[in-house]
């Protein structure tokens, strides 16, 4: 569980390159992913320096298992990053460079405004470019060209690791963002029931 | 009618992995299921609509697929019998995304609540259901590795040998030929692997000329499994098939 800093998740392909599948923002689970599968097919990496507190797998599921509260809640946090991972696989798939980053941004504000980790209009945004290229499928020079576009469309504004959305409504557009696959009603009672 | 058999493929997935008493299995059969057959390309789950109710396929294929707002379609996972199409719904309130049936099919249809009910009795179904929930969302990530990191070539080979292992995995392919049941269009394979009809259809013909597959009303043969899996960049890992 990251109680605090930002971590992420990725796979290699044979050839080295690298896929940024999540970014994980304080108060998500890293690896329930993993409760009920013999080995882990992907790779966890913390994103800043932050703490995690661990428990040992045969704990987790026996409570989640026996404890129908606590079971139910960590059960909706795995679905809802498997929802994640579907709009990342459209996201990557189906839009171009520019709905992509914007995604990102939208997705990655959304969330820590949701869960009151950073008040909504500016944010840090611990990623560099490469690790941005790496989640969208694009590279770093091409995500460097958007985030330029971006910025001079008035759609961000950033200021070393500070970023700020100007007009949240035409960001939103411009990635077709809609915050439904974060079920984030689900999401808020299983928080609330896991701390 | 007595649906008991069509729950076999499930049976055997899960007693692979998962410590299933007859009492377990009797459980799950006994629940008001209902079974319903499809045509083609038909709706099973609309996004955005209440969930009410979660779906086992038990014959034919069935898909996952997600629209941006433009009308672009991606497909985000491709389902075989035996296969549940929507037990993320079980605990979400709204469906995220569409599933469609991909040839004639046939899904038994059972209320969530019902599931639900079961699931929170039951710790081995309770398992086994999130199980299989955690083994969608692991072809997910490697799903969007390969859209986002493979070229044209590696990503349809890669789909190819995913379908195939799969299908072999569960009892359902003639596996000494290499022979399986093929149902998809290039249309339905371009939009899963984030290309254009027009792209698949060259990368599929390469694929054939080099002599590793050979594709025919609805029979994919895998005439060289070792180079295909080789080009596809793929490996079972993530399948978790030894879970």
């Amino acid at each position: 569980m990251l109680l605090s800093g930002y971590a992420f998740r990725h796979k290699l392909t044979g050839e080295g390159a690298r896929q940024i599948m999540a970014i994980h923002i304080p108060g998500d689970a890293l690896d329930f992913q993993n409760l009920f599968l013999a080995e882990s097919d992907h790779n966890v990496q913390m994103l800043t320096r932050g703490l995690v507190a661990e428990i040992a797998v045969p704990l987790i599921q026996e409570l989640a298992l026996t404890n129908q509260e606590v079971g139910r809640a960590i059960h909706v946090s795995t679905l809802v990053e498997a929802s994640i991972f579907r709009e990342w696989a459209l996201n990557i798939g189906r839009r171009d460079a520019r709905s992509r980053i914007a995604h990102l941004l939208c997705e990655f504000a959304y969330r820590l405004t949701t869960y009151g980790l950073q008040p909504s209009g500016t944010y840090e945004l611990p990623m560099t470019q490469e690790q941005l290229a790496d989640a969208t499928g694009l590279t770093a020079v091409h995500v460097n060209r958007v985030l330029q576009t971006l910025q001079r469309e008035g759609l961000i504004d950033r200021d070393r690791r500070m970023i700020r959305f100007p007009s949240w409504e035409r960001l939103r557009d411009v990635a077709d963002f809609n915050p439904r696959y974060l079920h984030t009603r689900e999401e808020v009672a299983a928080r609330a029931n896991l701390s | 009618m007595d649906h008991r058999h069509l729950f076999d493929p499930l049976f055997r997935r899960w007693c692979r992995r998962i410590e299933l008493s007859s009492q377990d299995k009797d459980a799950l059969t006994a629940l008001p299921w209902a079974q319903r057959t499809f045509t083609r390309d038909t709706y099973l789950v609309r996004e955005g609509e209440p969930t009410t109710m979660c779906s086992l396929l038990v014959r034919g294929f069935a898909f996952r697929q997600k629209l941006v707002e433009d009308g672009a379609r991606q497909i985000i996972s491709f389902h075989i019998p035996g296969e549940f199409l929507d037990l993320q719904n079980l605990l979400l309130e709204v469906s995220d995304h569409n599933v469609q049936s991909l040839n004639r099919s046939s899904a038994l249809i059972v209320n969530k609540t019902a599931l639900l009910a079961l699931m929170d009795s039951r710790p081995h179904i309770r398992r086994a259901l999130w199980l299989d929930s955690l083994l969608d969302a692991s072809v997910f990530r490697e799903w969007v590795v390969n859209l986002g990191r493979r070229d044209a070539r590696a990503r349809i080979a890669h789909l190819l040998c995913e379908l195939a292992a799969r299908l072999k995995s569960a009892g359902v392919a003639q596996a000494e030929e290499d022979l399986y049941d093929f149902p998809l269009t290039q249309e339905q394979l371009a939009d899963a692997t984030g290309l254009t009809a027009v792209h698949t259809n060259r990368t599929l013909q390469s694929l054939r000329r080099d002599g590793l597959i050979s594709l025919s009303s609805s029979q994919l043969t895998i005439l060289d499994w070792d180079r295909l899996a080789e080009v596809g960049d793929f490996s079972e890992r993530y399948l978790h098939h030894s879970v």
